[in-house]
């Protein structure tokens, strides 16, 4: 056994996503390698992530403003909401550079197996923002996966009977794919050949 | 390293690192085989949409240390229309889950997993009554584990149960109908109505191909629903996560 402090890094870096024991044990010694500095650097940035990003109250992107880039800027189009499971995904559409709504996040995606329901994600959230009548068209740019098409088909249950338009990215995307991963020209044309929801 | 085929049925998929995933899935020569399809996440991947759940695929398997890794994947069944209908995808979801829950490692299930392709395949081609059809598969799947319930004589001491006209005491203990003289016995066990066993008994006796010949009656599917949801529960010792779903 390793003694304390290590073992309880190790612990600590394993409950990250992705992050096996194995893993979690080479990057405690990496750490431990690296001069004082450095494991400082690493420490606060850590702390100053949790202390200065906040969540977007608007469309809960993430954020060190009161309210997120996307929501401020102004010359952006209020009629159109892009619905994304993570932050991760407004950068993915941004890259495209052809999207000039709003942004809403999800959080998560609906999955029974997993547990993951409707109340888990930020939907009654979003449907808050369509009650001003703003709002006349929602592009579902959730995953091209299976927990992704079942909240796409589950938002569009839900919002249909508001009367707004509901599109969903074109079928280029790959299917199993990540948002996240896609190139902004496949992304892009998806966007351009969005289709409206069944 | 050593290779394997096996033909299996996706249950699951959790990320793992980058850009790989962690594929559960169900066999018949080999149980529940869990194995990482490397670059998945990407979307050039060569698996591309082959590794969803309800997808059933050929698959070529190097064996892992830990986990095995999945070389190539052939999509023979995508059972796609049950993922692009929501209500569909939830109780499919169900049946899924509770493979994931009763399936083991390394055991042979070729009947199991007969019986999961059988079910998806009436889903696929159902067009109403879905709760029906999952109350049958849970009762069959039940049955094939060997927890057939008892419904012709007391399991508790080999005695008569009330006439099949009457209603009786289903004792979840005991895997099936109690005779009066054993009531106490089981303090947990639920009345179940003439028309409920009756029905019981039908779902066990139809091969489920044929399911949509059962009369279930509409105020009654719940009720049976209901008492072959907690029969799986008590059987399974763990809650499934699905079944909660079923009315969003
Ligand atoms: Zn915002
Ligand atoms: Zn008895």
């Amino acid at each position: 056994m390793y003694a304390t402090p290590i073992s309880e890094l190790i612990d600590e870096l394993s409950k990250l996503p992705g992050i096996g024991p194995k893993s979690a044990q080479r990057l405690a010694f990496h750490i431990l390698k690296t001069n004082r500095a450095e494991a400082e650097r690493l420490a606060e940035a850590i702390v100053h992530l949790k202390d200065k990003v906040k969540f977007c109250p608007v469309c809960y992107n993430v954020t060190d403003e009161p309210v997120c880039e996307y929501c401020r800027d102004s010359r952006r189009d209020d009629s159109v909401i892009c619905v994304v499971e993570e932050p991760k995904d407004i950068v993915a559409m941004e890259r495209t550079g052809e999207f000039q709504g709003r942004y809403h996040v999800l959080g998560a995606a609906i999955s029974p197996i997993d547990g993951v329901g409707p109340e888990d994600l930020r939907i009654k959230e979003l449907l808050k923002r369509l009650e001003d009548g703003r709002v006349v068209e929602i592009i579902v740019a959730t995953n091209p996966n299976i927990e992704g098409e079942a909240t796409a088909m589950y938002l569009t249950k839900l919002i249909r009977p508001l009367g707004l338009r509901i599109t969903r990215l074109a079928s280029g995307l790959p299917v199993g794919g990540d948002l996240e991963y896609a190139d902004e020209v496949t992304l892009g044309s998806a966007l351009r050949g969005r289709r409206e929801m069944p | 390293m050593p290779t394997y085929k096996a033909k299996a049925i996706v249950l699951n998929t959790f990320k793992l690192g980058e850009a790989d995933k962690i594929v559960v899935m169900f066999s018949g020569s080999k149980g529940k085989i869990r194995a990482v399809a490397k670059g998945i996440r990407k979307t050039k991947s060569k698996f591309g949409g082959t590794l969803e759940p309800f997808s059933v695929v050929d698959l070529l398997l190097y064996e892992g240390k830990s986990l095995d890794i999945i070389q190539q994947a052939e999509i023979i069944m995508s059972f796609k229309e049950i993922r692009a209908d929501l209500e569909k995808y939830k109780y499919g979801s169900v049946m899924l889950e509770l493979i994931d829950k009763v399936a083991q490692e390394r055991e042979e299930s070729y009947e199991v997993f007969s019986l999961v392709l059988a079910a998806l395949q009436c889903l696929k081609e159902a067009d109403a009554d879905y709760q029906t059809l999952l109350t049958v598969f849970q009762l069959k799947l039940m049955a094939e584990l060997g927890y057939r319930p008892h419904l012709a004589r007391c399991p508790a001491c080999g005695g008569e149960v009330p006439a099949a006209n009457e209603q009786a005491l289903f004792s979840f203990r005991f895997g099936g109908l109690i005779c009066d003289s054993c009531r106490d016995k089981d303090a947990d066990a639920v009345d179940v109505s003439a028309a409920t066993r009756a029905q019981i008994e039908q779902a066990l006796e139809t091969p489920l191909a044929r399911w949509k010949e059962l009369d279930f009656k509409v105020e009654n599917v719940r009720g049976i629903a209901r008492l072959t949801e907690l029969f799986v529960a008590y059987h399974l010792d763990r809650k499934l996560k699905s079944p909660r779903f079923l009315d969003m």
